[in-house]
């Protein structure tokens, strides 16, 4: 187990001319943490992930893990475990070699070999499988056998580049917990890549969210959904999507206000850097709340009921939402909904470049500048 | 082959995935003779094609086999009939040819002087081909492709072109009558096949492997040799066969790089049999037989291997 440097790296491809895929990455992870990557496809969650494991170099910056410089070192110095999204299994080994593979390299006892083999395969449930081979092992099962691959080693670090996106929704679910739970009873360090939030959000201690080569934000899920550094956070973490509407910023009387169009929404007091005039201002579908007597209304044109909730569409004050509620059976396509903004639910973003204006309340920044 | 597969009864677990197309055909076939509204006609139809089809193969087989046939049995006639009895079976088999062959004949040097030629070239073209395969799909330059292709631009060439200009450059080197430069020009002709085919092989694996088992703690040479190796078996069993047969069979660069009777490999050894006052046709056909014996060994073991190799060099190539 170990904490996990990342110094200012940085990858490009061809030869280190190409347009860059990570750009100064800075991250420490601390010994025992579950650190999420997440992000859209592209965005460089797996060339960070494989510049740890060492199967890409740096094209700058420095890697530490367990404070051990590893940036030009080979992967098998680094003492890393990798699951690959595809599994990667060793199609003509059985289960029980899959797994032992990396301890027969690494000249381990046979008897050690054998007791940790048998111990993951426990902890797996993949005893029954032993003498099988991939090909005849269904999707959940080649995937336990990859995390079991893993186990027996154990490694410094895991590294688990979107395990579960080949599983079925319901398998998906229950691999996670299955994660979870290893990774609280292993304490070991673990990086997770995904592109589901849903998945990052539950599983990490803390979520980086990348995008284009670059950290956007690194914090906790709950941090990141309160929170959020800019646009397009607001927009990737939390379902449905947070409304975001541009407009200018008003004296309203005595209070500062945003107006767009023939929207006006107070915002709150000494929350907000106020010196820009265009800015982005944004709530989360949830925060919406229905209340009778309100100014505004919804006027609603598309319902979906999905069960404990009622996802509504539909246009406020001009503009399009989207409204998430306690299940409100009685909501029909067409009716006109009062709503109001609770004011200290908004968030307030530059217009230009997306950045959130909300001031840092004297705590250590949100914001992803690790590095000194 | 076919028939054999549909009738026997595996259990799924043995015969996963490639048995179900198999097993699909005649369910496809009594749904067409049932909904076909002239349904007997069709049938019919069907069984004349599959008639035709094995007419056709039992008529190629036997063109191209016959003259192996009569060279096999010819040679186990009594050597005084060889020419007054043309029964195509008999018996008992006359060994005279083949006593004669040993005893009056270098054949057994030259067997040995083949063997060496032919187990030089696999072993020599597999270990070579398959590194510089491996390193044509795993490392990045430019014109790897093409780099790749102009290595078959020899095959464009008759044996002949190559071996006079080979001659000129093994006197230079004193490699005249050696059957190390045999065993060169033998390589020189199996090895750009050979890493053709590793090639489109390695091209196939995916990268994933190697990179599990370097993490796992191999080096990339170790990777290769546990992992990317044992998964190319059957590329490396059809680029050993090839590189057997292009050795064995070679005439050509035999004939022009080798000039003692000591050094003649097989094929050479034989013509000149025929070369000499008399024509000794027992003993040729005897030669001939044993020659062709190990192919049909390989192709009875190996042909499986053989076409499943080819195939998936080739398509993926
Ligand atoms: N071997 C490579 N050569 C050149 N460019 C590459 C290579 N590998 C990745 N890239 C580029 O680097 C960028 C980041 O790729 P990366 O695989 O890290 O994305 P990702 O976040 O893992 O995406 P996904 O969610 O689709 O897996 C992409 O623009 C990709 O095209
Ligand atoms: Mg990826």
């Amino acid at each position: 187990m170990a904490r996990i440097s990342l110094q200012h790296v940085s990858k490009s491809f061809g030869g280190g001319h190409g347009p860059s895929a990570v750009k100064d990455f800075c991250l420490e992870i601390e010994d025992g943490e579950l650190i999420v990557f997440v992000g859209p496809s592209g965005c460089g969650k797996s060339t960070t992930l494989r510049m740890i494991a060492g199967l890409e170099e740096a094209t700058s910056g420095a890697i530490l893990i367990g404070g051990r410089n590893v940036t030009h070192l080979p992967p098998k110095d680094r003492n890393v475990a990798m699951v690959f999204q595809n599994y990667a299994l060793y199609p003509q080994k059985t289960v029980y070699d899959n797994m032992a593979f990396g301890l027969y390299v690494r000249g381990e006892d046979r008897k050690e070999i054998d007791r940790r083999v048998k111990a993951a395969a426990v902890s797996l449930d993949l005893e029954a499988l032993l003498d099988r081979k991939p090909r005849q092992l269904s999707g959940g099962q080649m995937q336990r056998v990859a995390l079991g691959r893993a186990l027996v080693r154990d490694p410094d670090v895991f590294l688990l580049d979107e395990p579960l996106s080949n599983l079925d929704a319901k398998l998906r679910v229950k691999m996670r917990e299955e994660i979870a739970t290893l990774h609280a009873r292993l304490g070991a360090t673990m990086i997770f890549v995904t592109h589901d939030q849903v998945e990052a959000m539950t599983l990490g201690d803390r979520i980086v969210i990348m995008r284009d080569g670059v950290i956007q934000q690194a914090g906790k899920p709950l941090e990141l959904y309160d929170r959020p550094a800019n646009t397009f956070v607001a927009g990737f973490i939390g379902s449905p999507e947070m409304n975001l509407v541009n407009g200018q910023l008003v004296e309203d009387g005595e209070r500062l206000a945003v107006r767009s169009g023939d929207l006006t929404l107070r915002i709150p007091e000494n929350t907000f850097a106020t010196q820009e005039k265009n800015v982005t201002l944004g709530i989360r579908p949830e925060h919406l709340v229905i209340a009778d007597g309100s100014p505004l209304e919804m006027s609603v044109s598309l319902v979906e009921q999905i069960g404990a909730q009622t996802y509504l569409l539909g246009m406020i004050a001009g503009h399009k939402m989207r409204a998430v509620f306690e299940r409100r059976d009685e909501i029909r396509s067409g009716d006109k909904v009062p709503i109001a903004f609770p004011t200290e639910r908004l968030h307030l973003f530059s217009s230009a470049g997306g950045a959130t204006l909300r001031k840092t309340e004297g705590r250590v920044a949100v914001h992803a500048k690790e590095c000194a | 082959m076919t028939n054999h597969v549909e009738t026997s009864s595996m259990t799924p677990d043995d015969q996963p995935l490639d048995q179900k197309p198999v097993r699909r055909q005649p369910s496809s076939q009594h749904q067409d003779a049932t909904t076909g509204d002239g349904g007997s006609g069709k049938s019919f139809g069907k069984l004349a094609a599959r008639l035709g089809l094995y007419v056709a193969v039992i008529a190629v087989c036997i063109y191209s086999f016959f003259p192996i046939y009569w060279m096999m049995i010819s040679s186990l006639r009594p050597m005084d009939r060889l020419f007054l009895d043309s029964s195509l079976v008999f018996w008992p088999p006359d060994l005279a040819s083949y006593t004669s062959l040993f005893q009056q004949t270098n054949y057994l040097v030259n067997f040995m002087n083949s063997v060496l030629m032919a187990v030089g070239t696999i072993v020599i073209s597999l270990v070579l081909s398959a590194f510089i395969a491996y390193g044509a799909t795993r490392l990045h330059f430019r014109g790897k492709t093409t780099l790749v292709a102009s290595m078959l631009f020899a095959y464009m060439f008759p044996p002949l072109m190559l071996a006079i200009p080979m001659a000129a450059a093994f006197r230079w080197l004193g490699l005249t009558n050696s059957l190390w430069g045999l065993l060169i020009a033998h390589l020189a002709i199996a090895l750009p096949l050979a890493v053709w085919l590793l090639w489109g092989f390695f091209k196939s694996m995916p990268f994933d492997l190697e990179e599990a088992a370097m993490v796992d703690g191999c080096s990339q040479f170790e990777a290769f040799i546990k992992v990317v190796l044992p998964l190319s078996a059957p590329g490396l069993i059809t680029v050993g066969i090839f590189s057997f047969l292009l050795s064995w069979a070679d005439y050509v660069f035999a004939l022009i790089l080798i000039m003692s009777d000591q050094k003649k490999t097989l094929p050479v050894a034989l013509a000149s049999l025929l070369g000499a006052h008399d024509l000794r046709w027992g003993e040729v056909l005897a030669g001939a037989s044993l020659i062709a014996l190990p192919l049909f060994v390989i192709f009875i073991f190996c042909y499986r291997h053989f076409v499943a190799g080819l195939s998936a060099g080739a398509l993926k190539g």
